[in-house]
């Protein structure tokens, strides 16, 4: 088990090491698989029938997070007026440009042509909602981009720092909704795909990006808080676990009902999408991953040990990995079968890319890696020369003593 | 025998020379059987090559005397005779199904494309499901594995002893209001004034969302395969480009369109756009594929979807589909 204790004692700078020991081990890991996919373009098992897989799916998660993140810091900031969070938003900014930046990496790599993309802001279709979510993220980029600069230098170069930020703040957080809610519509408006063509997707998809959001949100709370070793710091982390719990129990009863809805009725178009994510060939990707590690353990962890530090850690940290597996298990079901009286299309035609049999192949997990570790690798670079000269600098702010 | 009997019963007729044949190729004969020797298998197969032989040079022959016929009878259009002689097709539906709507094709490319609206009605009595027209789409257009325009399902119907099957031949069905063009990012996808959901290759960067997006799975992604690959070497013949949307596309790596790209049948409009019929009507062994001007109240296509027989696939979804299907 997670010696906590020993998590929360490493210093900044072993912090800063471990991530990027991490980063670089990804980096090498994955880079055999990106090669795999710009030099010979090979886009592991996915296929003409089910168009996107596990990119996708890593692409939405880290969304969820990044946008996510902001949304629960301010909301506990602003509305809960949780004590002790407020110093956490340089690393909360800092840990939201590295998902973005991994999310857009895991995209890129799912395109036909990446050196393209460009054409989606110079020669938009605007009735599209990949192009909103495309303009939307880009935009997101530089809001969160603008806070981070406002938090490091914002001081130097502008008379009204406070003002600035709060401007910032205040703007990222519509934004982050109107994201969320574009790539839950994208998804949703599609009407060829009923597991997906539900008016409930995006505010799904916003239930889901808060919860994980503020699930790293806690974690980052509790290995980079500048107040790291204070009684206040214990304090917000226990606050955070219960808002934690009450979130996550929230979002367990709306997927519930959601999947009722499915069920019920029994519809073959839409149910069969439900049937493959309960007891299809992955099954153990919800019932083990999912339902186990991220929701069962952390409710009886932060139910039982709500005081607990290694316990409100480990919740956290097993919701927010295991919940990977939420928006693959959305994407790769709602494709993974013929639609209604296309069913003979399995037969038509053979090859290995029109199936409709899907399991990511390495070269897809290796990209994942490579994303992942992207990711790690801005956040460690950013935390050593932004974050800890932030920390370092306003050390008297963080009442009453920073531990070093 | 119980197999025997059933077909007495169903025919009304006797059956019972033929059938000890029948039997016998079915495998299902269960009277005594020689023993095998060398020497018989040899006499078996040597006397069934001969009939065989001798039964192909007949219809050959026979076939060969009635288009010398039909030449002579009508040496403007030999085939017209010929074809009508050896298929059972009735004159109105054979003389003109391919010049007629040639002709058609012809009339109406002279109108400005927006007063055309191309339209594909497939009579799934007539198709046999042998897949010439896939064949022929995919030698038109350079198709690489993995890649296919028109493929054709198999429906198999109703449970043993009420059985049938259906071949349901599924291009592009050029939606009127297509799902997969809005959510295009970049407009790589768009409808053109004559219906025809056509592509710009160069402009598509590869998302794939139009896939999902399309109710009838007729778009396909290009990976990039060939069909010599893991062989000493690709051949050239793979990289020959093609002529889709009247441009020369080479395949030339996998950075170079079509590769990386969605592609999906298009109704040949290059060949179109060349006053030709696109290439699935052509090859179809059964004339069971038709295309014309729906606007030209005159034309093949527009008297078949005035039928009541004619039905579109998921015509629930309000697509709007230009491929019609007769039943």
């Amino acid at each position: 088990m997670l010696n906590f204790q020993k998590v929360a004692n490493l210093n900044r700078k072993k912090n800063f090491w471990i991530s990027f020991t991490l980063a670089i081990l990804a980096l090498a890991a994955g880079s055999w698989g990106v090669i795999q996919v710009i030099i010979y373009g090979n886009h592991g098992s996915l296929t003409s029938y089910v168009p996107w897989g596990l990119w996708v799916g890593v692409y939405v998660y880290l969304v969820w997070l990044e946008v996510g993140m902001i949304l629960s810091f301010f909301i506990c900031r602003r509305f809960l007026k949780v004590e002790g969070i407020k110093h956490l938003g340089p690393v909360v900014m800092l840990a939201a440009i590295s998902a973005l930046l991994g999310a857009l990496f895991a995209i890129g790599m799912d395109l036909g042509h990446p050196f393209r993309f460009w054409k989606a802001y110079f020669q938009p279709q605007l009735g599209s909602l990949m192009t909103w979510m495309i303009w939307l993220h880009t935009l997101y980029l530089f809001i969160l981009v603008g806070e981070l600069w406002a938090y490091k230098r914002g001081r130097e170069f502008v008379d009204k720092y406070e003002i600035y930020l709060n401007f910032l703040t205040y703007i990222s957080i519509p934004f982050g909704v109107l994201l969320i809610a574009v790539i839950g519509g994208l998804f949703g408006v599609v009407a060829a795909r009923p597991f997906w063509n539900a008016s409930v997707l995006p505010l799904m998809f916003f239930i889901a990006s808060l919860i994980a959001g503020l699930g790293l949100l806690t974690v980052l709370h509790l290995l980079f808080s500048p107040r790291r070793g204070t009684e206040q710091y214990v304090e917000t982390a226990q606050t955070l676990g219960r808002l934690f719990l009450g979130a996550m129990l929230i979002g367990a009863i709306a997927s519930l009902a959601n999947g009722l809805v499915i069920a019920y009725p029994n519809v073959p178009a839409y149910a069969e999408g439900l049937r493959m994510v309960l007891f299809g060939p992955f099954w153990w990707t919800i019932w083990i991953i999912h339902l186990g590690f991220g929701l069962l353990i952390p409710v009886v962890l932060l139910a039982f040990f709500r005081k607990n530090l290694t316990a409100i850690a480990i919740a956290t940290g097993f919701y927010v990995l295991a919940f990977t597996m939420v928006p693959v298990n959305i994407i790769i079901p709602g494709l993974a079968y013929p639609m209604p009286a296309m069913e003979g299309l399995r037969e038509a035609f053979h090859h290995t890319k029109l199936s409709f049999g899907y399991t990511p192949s390495i070269v897809e997990w290796l990209v994942v890696l490579f994303a992942v570790g992207f990711s790690l690798f801005i956040f460690s670079i950013g935390y050593r020369y932004i974050i800890e000269p932030y920390f370092i600098e306003h050390q008297h702010e963080f009442l009453p003593k920073v531990k070093q | 025998m119980e197999i025997k009997n059933s077909i007495t019963r169903q025919n009304g007729i006797s059956v019972v020379e033929e059938e000890g044949d029948l039997r016998k190729i079915l495998g299902l004969d269960d009277s005594p059987k020689p023993e095998k020797t060398t020497e018989n298998n040899r006499k078996r197969f040597l006397k069934q090559a001969l009939t065989l032989l001798g039964t192909g040079a007949l219809s050959m022959s026979a076939m060969v005397t009635q288009g010398l016929a039909a030449i002579e009878e009508n040496p403007d259009n030999p085939g017209e005779n010929f074809l009508e002689s050896a298929v059972s097709f009735s004159e109105s539906e054979l003389e003109n199904v391919i010049v007629r709507m040639q002709k058609e094709l012809q009339r109406a490319m002279q109108k400005p494309m927006e007063e055309r609206k191309w339209v594909m009605v497939i009579d799934l009595r007539k198709c046999t499901g042998c897949g010439a027209c896939t064949v022929s789409c995919i030698a038109e257009n350079h198709l690489p594995p993995g890649v296919v325009y028109r493929p054709v399902i198999e429906e198999e119907l109703g449970s043993y002893p009420n059985v049938s099957m259906r071949s349901i031949p599924r291009p592009c069905m050029q939606c009127e209001t297509a799902p997969c063009v809005p959510v295009c990012p970049v407009k790589a996808t768009w409808i053109r004034p004559d219906g025809i959901v056509d592509m710009d290759y160069d402009q598509c960067i590869g998302c794939r969302y139009c896939m999902t997006a399309c109710p009838y799975h007729a778009r396909t992604f290009d990976f990039g395969y060939n069909y010599t690959d893991n062989t000493p070497e690709v051949q050239p013949y793979e990289k020959v480009g093609n002529f889709e949307y009247g441009k020369r596309w080479d395949r030339e790596g996998h950075h170079s369109s079509p590769v990386g790209n969605v592609r999906k049948c298009h109704f040949c409009t290059h060949k179109l756009d060349a006053g030709m019929l696109p290439s699935c009507v052509t090859t179809c062994i059964g004339y069971a594929t038709y295309f014309g001007d729906s606007n030209d109240p005159e034309s093949l296509v527009s008297e078949l979807i005035s039928r009541p027989n004619k039905m579109r696939l998921k015509q629930e979804m309000g697509t709007k589909p230009r491929v019609y299907y007769l039943t």
